[in-house]
């Protein structure tokens, strides 16, 4: 993966130029496109790692574009878009975007998304659509990816941090699992950029104080000894 | 005085018309009772004057010496006659009624009778009485005619009569005819205004719960035609007001892609600026332009958020947002609170609450956050031991683009709009923000969010 080739579909010139160029500076090859239908005829004569995509666009919009890659597919997509509220983020990821910025974005943070982005993709070479807006159903709980959340049995949301969510994330994506304090923290890691450095310890038993009927001896997050700790319940995708 | 009368339509529509018609009975009453008199005088007194005229044609054509004695003799049901020196009427002081005496003439001269003078008095139920205590000889009955005629010798023939009581029952039937006059029109104003109050309710009501989204839906135009009008004239006002506000949301949507799309551009290309130092400079500027870009929009769009309303646990959604402080190092304190369950906009929330903690963050370098529920809702409360706000300039502090400290340094905040959004949030889910200085110092910030009974509403 040492050149990754990205595609940038962008119908704003200004953001175009400078952001292929910055990307090629960072080591990526670059194709650029000023609409969809450019969009398709690069995908169609290029293998192309990724698509960074812009929602708002003369013709065909940047939702109908990401929905037709989804179809055809597994080409990762990041939104990088000018409409910023949090309903359009959610959208965006349950049409099957892998990930969202909004300008104005630092290039640094785009940069370090893309290389998420691209090391998950090749972990998983045959990923599902809609991997970023996800519901899991374990125990009483619901965990929706799309809007970060638990939803408890009376579809109450109970928010979770960052921290929380990531870890949460890791432990239902792999149930009945042992997974030492090390994964989990790669794992959770993996998934976003924000701070994750607190100890995995006490993200548990943050994450416990909301979802255990009893927090002192807890029986959906286990811990083995010496081990690490294992979602103990099974897991549905929604 | 005023306050203990009616603020009401219905109230002062009652009070004017009870008052209204009570004048009206008054003067009606007047004229009843004038009128009756009248007519009492015919029926009534009318048989004692010509029996009176009778008895006293048939007494001046006696001789004077036998005159006593005719007087006396068999003087007829309820009738009493005297012969005497001095009229009664006068002696007495009684009341002499010109309309007696007018007919007495009359008669007495149909009876071929020319009196001296004449004298006609009533007597009402309590009779007079003597300064030496006795009652005066002529009055039994509770309701006596006294009429007198001089004669032609001087002397007075002096008839007293028992004359039947007028109408007993006529105060009885004025006020069954008042009772039934108030019945009857007080129930129909009573009509009329609640037929005007109900829709004036609606109108108030739809008025009070306008938020500016588009589900708001129409007043029902019921009640008299001005009303329906004024309801549908409304109704109209709403749509017109919706359609501008749609209209500001479609300018704001685009500012902000006008305005966020050069920004990019220009945190794109300083990216790659030199020196270290200028490019730091830079993109502090850019990202500072974009939050404020970012405060305006939300501000000027909050009660007309698109999110949709969901059931949250505030307490966990306090506590995840201080969480992040703490993952970025800062000072975030969060109090472990109960669950706090809440129908809210929970992103719209999590801003307002961020602002506030922001806010202790920049000036007191800490902030202690909690939740509180309350029978009657939660509260989110942002504590800090920073210099606080002075009590006179807390309005002032939620004004949008009001920032304290006069220098507008921007080094210490952003455009002055944390607490305006926060406020403004608090206000869409029919809350508010509250400041308060502590009494150990510093500020405590509080968002109140009532619960609101939505079944009932």
């Amino acid at each position: 993966m040492s050149e990754a080739h990205i595609l940038l579909v962008d119908d704003e010139r200004s953001i175009r130029d400078p952001l292929a160029s910055y990307l090629s500076k960072n080591g990526f090859r670059v194709s650029r496109a000023a609409d969809a239908a450019e969009a398709r005829r690069i995908l169609a004569a290029y293998a192309i790692d990724l698509v960074l995509l812009d929602i708002m666009m003369p013709g065909e919009d940047g939702l109908a574009l990401c929905g037709h890659l989804r179809a055809t597919s597994g080409i990762p997509v990041i939104f990088v878009t000018a409409r910023a509220e949090e309903m359009e983020r959610i959208l965006g990821l349950e049409i099957g975007a892998d990930d969202y910025v909004v300008k104005p974005f630092s290039p640094r943070e785009l940069l370090a998304r893309i290389k998420t982005v691209l090391r998950r993709s090749g972990d998983r070479p045959s990923r599902t659509p809609g991997r970023a807006c996800e519901a899991f159903a374990f125990g009483p709980w619901v965990l929706r990816t799309g809007e970060r959340e638990l939803i408890d049995a009376e579809g109450v949301a109970v928010p979770l941090s960052t921290g929380e969510f990531n870890l949460l994330l890791a432990l239902v994506t792999h149930p009945r699992h042992v997974l030492s304090r090390d994964q989990l923290l790669d794992l959770a890691h993996g998934r976003e950029l924000a701070a994750f450095e607190r100890s995995v310890d006490n993200a548990v038993s943050r994450l416990r104080r909301k979802i255990e009927p009893d927090p002192r001896s807890p029986t959906l997050i286990r811990t083995v000894w010496g081990g690490g700790y294992s979602l103990a319940a099974d897991v549905k995708r929604l | 005085m005023s306050r203990f009368l009616p603020k009401s339509l219905l109230g002062q529509m009652l009070l004017l018309m009870g008052a209204a018609l009570f004048v009206a009975q008054l003067v009606n009453f007047g004229f009843i009772l004038n009128e009756q008199q009248k007519l009492s005088l015919a029926m009534n007194e009318g048989p004692a004057i010509t029996r009176f005229a009778h008895t006293a044609g048939r007494i001046s054509a006696a001789p004077a010496e036998i005159r006593p004695m005719l007087a006396a003799d068999r003087p007829g049901p309820g009738a009493l006659y005297r012969i005497m020196e001095t009229n009664p009427i006068d002696a007495e002081g009684l009341e002499r009624i010109e309309e007696i005496e007018r007919r007495l003439i009359r008669a007495l001269g149909d009876a071929g009778v020319k009196p001296r003078a004449v004298r006609g008095s009533l007597l009402a139920a309590r009779p007079p009485v003597h300064s030496d205590g006795h009652r005066h000889p002529f009055h039994r009955g509770d309701r006596l005619v006294l009429l007198a005629a001089q004669l032609g010798d001087g002397s007075w023939l002096v008839g007293r009569f028992d004359v039947p009581r007028t109408d007993p029952w006529l105060v009885h039937r004025l006020l069954l005819g008042t009772v039934a006059l108030y019945v009857l029109v007080l129930g129909a104003v009573l009509w009329i205004a609640i037929r005007l109050a109900r829709p004036l309710r609606d109108l108030t009501v739809a008025a009070e719960r306008f938020e500016g989204r588009s589900e708001s839906p129409p007043v029902e135009p019921r009640g008299p035609s001005d009303v329906r009008q004024a309801i549908e004239a409304f109704n109209a006002m709403n749509r017109r007001t919706l359609a501008l506000l749609d209209e500001k949301d479609r300018m704001l949507g685009a500012i902000g892609h006008d305005m966020r799309t050069p920004l990019a551009s220009l945190r794109i290309r300083a990216e790659s600026m030199e020196p270290e130092e200028e490019k730091a400079r830079m993109i502090a500027t850019i990202e500072e332009m974009a939050a404020t870009l970012e405060d305006i929009l939300v501000l000027a769009r909050t009660g007309r958020a698109r999110e949709p309303v969901r059931a949250v646990d505030l307490a966990a959604l306090a506590d995840a947002l201080v969480e992040e402080y703490r993952a970025l190092g800062k000072m975030a304190t969060f109090e472990a609170s109960p669950r706090a369950v809440l129908d809210v906009q929970p992103n719209l929330l999590r801003r307002a609450l961020r602002n506030l903690i922001d806010n202790a963050l920049l000036y007191a370098g800490e902030a202690r956050v909690r939740a509180s529920g309350e029978e009657s809702g939660i509260a989110l409360i942002v504590d800090d031991d920073g210099p606080g706000i002075d009590e006179a300039r807390m309005a002032e502090a939620l004004e949008p683009f009001s920032r304290l400290e006069e220098s507008r340094n921007r080094d210490s905040g952003g455009a002055g709009l944390g607490l305006a959004i926060s406020r403004a949030v608090a206000l869409a889910h029919g809350g508010e923000l509250e400041l308060k200085r502590r009494p150990e110092g510093g500020l405590s910030a509080r968002i109140w969010l009532p619960k609101v009974d939505q079944a009932a509403t």
